[in-house]
């Protein structure tokens, strides 16, 4: 595993530590609510890294995933009066760019049409910024995923990709529970069943 | 392999597909663009919404309570109404006869 990708790894672990666990982060949301607009970059640089990948997963392209990282912390800044105390800041802003992703889907559904006429529409999803796709296991799976229909497919990225959980899934994309499941049973049917060449002859 | 172990084992793997831009600035250039914004001195138009805000707010309050008010004034009034007619008895003459009306 390169040094790069063991940083990353670390640091998403870092990600996912709860506020308990931080008085830096309990801290610095303190210091903002008071005006101090430089503490934000504590909680700029501790969730950037999860807030721009889950964009990434669900737009598929870099500049707008950076646009919408962009978008949800400034989002979150100004409207950091409503967030509680005492609660984590990780949740709220991956609900906050997951709900702009979901948005720029929605818009880009409207526009289809356009899009599949457009003379180049590969350059819409950029793989080219995934480095692990160089990797023939890696590359299998991200294009079974992308084959889901599009709520399959940002479930089954933030649960299998992200790692988040059915609730904090829920939770971000504003589904209920049950159909966080659903939406996971069905791609992991279809998942099977496209990577069975992978996966059926492991006996582990 | 079962169903559950197969997940298990594709979410293992689906890990390494998490992000990891090509681009080593975005990691300094995304915080700098993030203060940028929220550090910015407040436009004119987000100094009038700062202003208005809790002035429409007020107004709403305001508006919300007189109807409220004067709801509650027509119906004390219609109630009394009815009560001063029940007390005070309506008398018709037709054809030299007298019709009382009273509670």
């Amino acid at each position: 595993m390169p040094a790069g990708r063991l940083m990353f790894a670390v640091q998403s672990e870092v990600d996912r530590t709860p506020t308990e666990a931080d008085p830096n982060e309990q801290r610095a949301i303190s210091a903002v609510k008071s005006g101090d607009a430089g503490s934000y970059d504590y909680l700029v640089s501790k969730y950037m890294k999860r807030v721009v990948s889950i964009a990434w997963g669900i737009v598929r392209n870099a500049d707008d995933a950076e646009d919408l990282a962009q978008e949800a912390f400034v989002k979150a800044y100004q409207t950091i009066e409503r967030f509680k105390g005492g609660e984590p800041f990780g949740p709220w802003i991956y609900r906050i760019v997951t709900n702009l992703a979901l948005d720029v889907l929605k818009h880009r559904n409207r526009f289809r049409h356009e899009e599949l006429t457009d003379s180049h529409p590969a350059a819409r999803g950029d793989r080219a910024d995934l480095a692990a796709v160089s990797n023939e296991l890696a590359s299998r799976i991200d294009a079974a995923i992308q084959a889901l229909p599009e709520m399959q497919r940002v479930v089954a990225r933030l649960f299998l990709v992200e790692h988040f959980e059915h609730a904090e899934i829920a939770a971000m994309t504003q589904l209920s529970e049950g159909t966080v499941r659903s939406h996971l049973s069905l791609a992991r049917a279809k998942l099977r069943e496209r990577l069975a060449d992978l996966y059926e002859g492991s006996n582990d | 392999m079962t169903e559950d172990r197969f997940f298990e084992k594709l979410r293992e793997d689906a890990a390494r597909l998490r992000y990891e831009p090509k681009d080593a600035f975005l990691w300094t250039r995304l915080p700098a663009r993030i203060r940028e914004k929220i550090q910015r001195p407040a436009d004119v138009s987000q100094m009038l919404a700062r202003w208005f805000r809790p002035i429409a707010a007020s107004f709403l309050l305001l508006a919300a309570g007189a109807a409220v008010t004067v709801s509650w004034v027509e119906r004390a009034q219609s109630a009394y109404a009815v009560e001063s007619i029940a007390s005070h008895p309506v008398e018709i003459s037709v054809d030299g006869d007298t019709f009382s009306f009273t509670e």
